[in-house]
């Protein structure tokens, strides 16, 4: 299986390196493509409208249990050349990719700030939550990203976004303090989604993956900064690499000790906790509260998530 | 970032009597409501308002509603979904391979003569937007391109 996809020797060290990982079942979910999965827009009709309208074009839907408005798409069928899609009455989006906004779970009149927030997946879904009301702020880097992302929040009808381009990392200069949540669905190596993309399997190297991960914690630091105190962070890649995951949320709790990390629970989800080990480096135990999720658990995309508490103003 | 440009009490009035006339719709007087350039209307809170004026680097803040083109109101799909059930008069009612059509950008053939500009097309309970009314009697959907459905699909069968 190994010599059936084309890897770099720095990946492959790299998954033989992970204490857990079932490399064989990885490699199998690489080569068959993701589970199709979408969210109900609410903020467009209701749920039950939208899955009668499905349901009638002959969509088969099942309901993932820990997406709020997820449902897998159990048929063949092109729901991205549907009226309802085009519409914005439903987003495309990956099952585990819905997870992140559900730990960091927004309220309707919470400020919220997307720090990388292109192309506005879990902007939308932050939105939906929020109801209308509250602000949420979008940011990123990348003007050819935004517009997607400035399209995506059109399709879906959200009238309290501020779309912002800015590097996050500048971001508390004028808004420290400032959100009630955060998140940073940080950019990353992408090995969690190479079913879509193998060239992230051919071209990956510990190289690449360290100097990311010195990017990842300048973002997160930065949406840590940005939190009110009592608010909350998630701090999420797509990647498997403990450079980007558990070390960047090690070292985030080692310079901002107002830090607590939570555990992270969402129901039907299948997790592993945090490594407290790679490579010889010891991380903080607390790292154990993060979680990790597997390509092959579900056949969908392979997760790291940090939901991390300011529990007090930083020295 | 560029200066938050609020609909003033008279332009925002204007804006409710082209409204008005054209769609016999209820206005958009409770709402806060911007101007973003060429015409262009968009919807918001205050609240987003205050914040945008704290943030760097705003690109866009609130939902496109509409475009005023001189005395006429061009709403965006989501400007007439917003209005959807309140909008009364020029308003078409299309069947679904109509309605595949116009999402598919493609011109649809009036049954009877208007004398209107802009039309808002309705399926079933969906809003579908404006559309332009040409002297032919055809409507064309104002359906940003990248919002439409792939041609090559609509001709062999809807999936």
């Amino acid at each position: 299986m190994l010599n059936s996809i084309k890897m770099s020797e720095d990946l492959k060290n790299l998954l033989y390196s992970l204490p857990e990982i079932d490399v064989e079942s990885l490699l199998g979910s690489y080569q068959k493509p993701m589970r199709e999965s979408i969210r109900i827009n609410t903020l467009k009709a209701r749920e039950e409208d939208v899955l009668y309208m499905l349901k009638e074009k002959g969509v088969e839907l099942e309901k993932i249990p820990w997406a709020r408005y997820g449902y897998w798409v159990l048929n063949d069928f092109n729901i991205s050349n549907t009226i309802e899609h085009m519409l914005g009455l439903v987003y495309i989006q990956g099952a585990v990719s819905m997870a992140p906004v559900e730990v960091l779970s927004p309220k309707p009149g919470e400020l919220v700030l997307d720090l990388c927030a292109a192309p506005g997946s879990k902007t939308t879904q932050i939105a939906q939550f929020m109801q209308g009301e509250g602000v949420i702020v979008a940011n990123d880097v990348n003007l050819k990203r935004i517009r997607a992302l400035s399209s995506n929040v059109q399709r879906c009808g959200i009238i309290n976004c501020i779309i912002t381009q800015a590097d996050g990392r500048r971001f508390p200069l004028w808004a420290k303090g400032f959100f009630d949540k955060v998140l940073v669905d940080a950019p990353c190596t992408s090995l969690g989604i190479v079913s879509k993309d193998w060239g992230a399997a051919k071209k990956w190297s510990f190289r690449a993956s360290e100097r990311l991960s010195r990017l990842q914690l300048s973002l997160a630091i930065s949406g840590f900064e940005c939190l009110k105190v009592g608010g909350t962070m998630v701090y999420a890649t797509c990647t498997l690499s403990p450079q980007e995951n558990e070390w960047v949320i090690d070292r985030l709790i080692a310079s901002k000790p107002n830090a607590r990390l939570e555990s992270i629970n969402l129901e039907g989800l299948k997790m592993k906790k945090g490594l407290l080990e790679w490579q010889h480096e010891k991380f903080n135990p607390e790292i154990e509260r993060c979680v990790r999720v597997y390509p092959y658990e579900h056949e969908a995309e392979g997760f790291f998530m940090a939901k991390i508490v300011k529990e007090s103003d930083g020295p | 970032m560029k200066k938050i440009v609020l609909l003033n009490s008279s332009k925002k009035s204007a804006f409710q009597t082209l409204l008005e006339r054209q769609y016999g719709a209820e206005d958009f007087s409770d709402k806060v409501l911007i101007q973003a350039g060429e015409g262009k209307i968009r919807l918001t809170t205050s609240d987003t308002i205050k914040v945008a004026e704290k943030m760097r680097g705003v690109q866009s803040l609130g939902l496109y509603i509409a475009k005023i083109e001189g005395q006429e109101v061009v709403l965006s799909i989501e400007g007439s979904q917003i209005l959807c059930n309140r909008i009364t008069r020029n308003r078409i009612e299309l069947t679904e391979e109509q309605a595949k059509l116009w999402m598919g950008g493609a011109p649809i053939q009036l049954d009877k003569f208007t004398a209107v500009k802009y039309v808002v097309a309705f399926y079933k309970h969906l809003c579908l937007g404006c559309g332009r009314v040409s002297a032919d009697g055809k409507v064309y959907p104002q359906v940003p391109k990248w919002r439409r459905l792939q041609q090559e699909q609509l001709r062999t069968g809807f999936t």
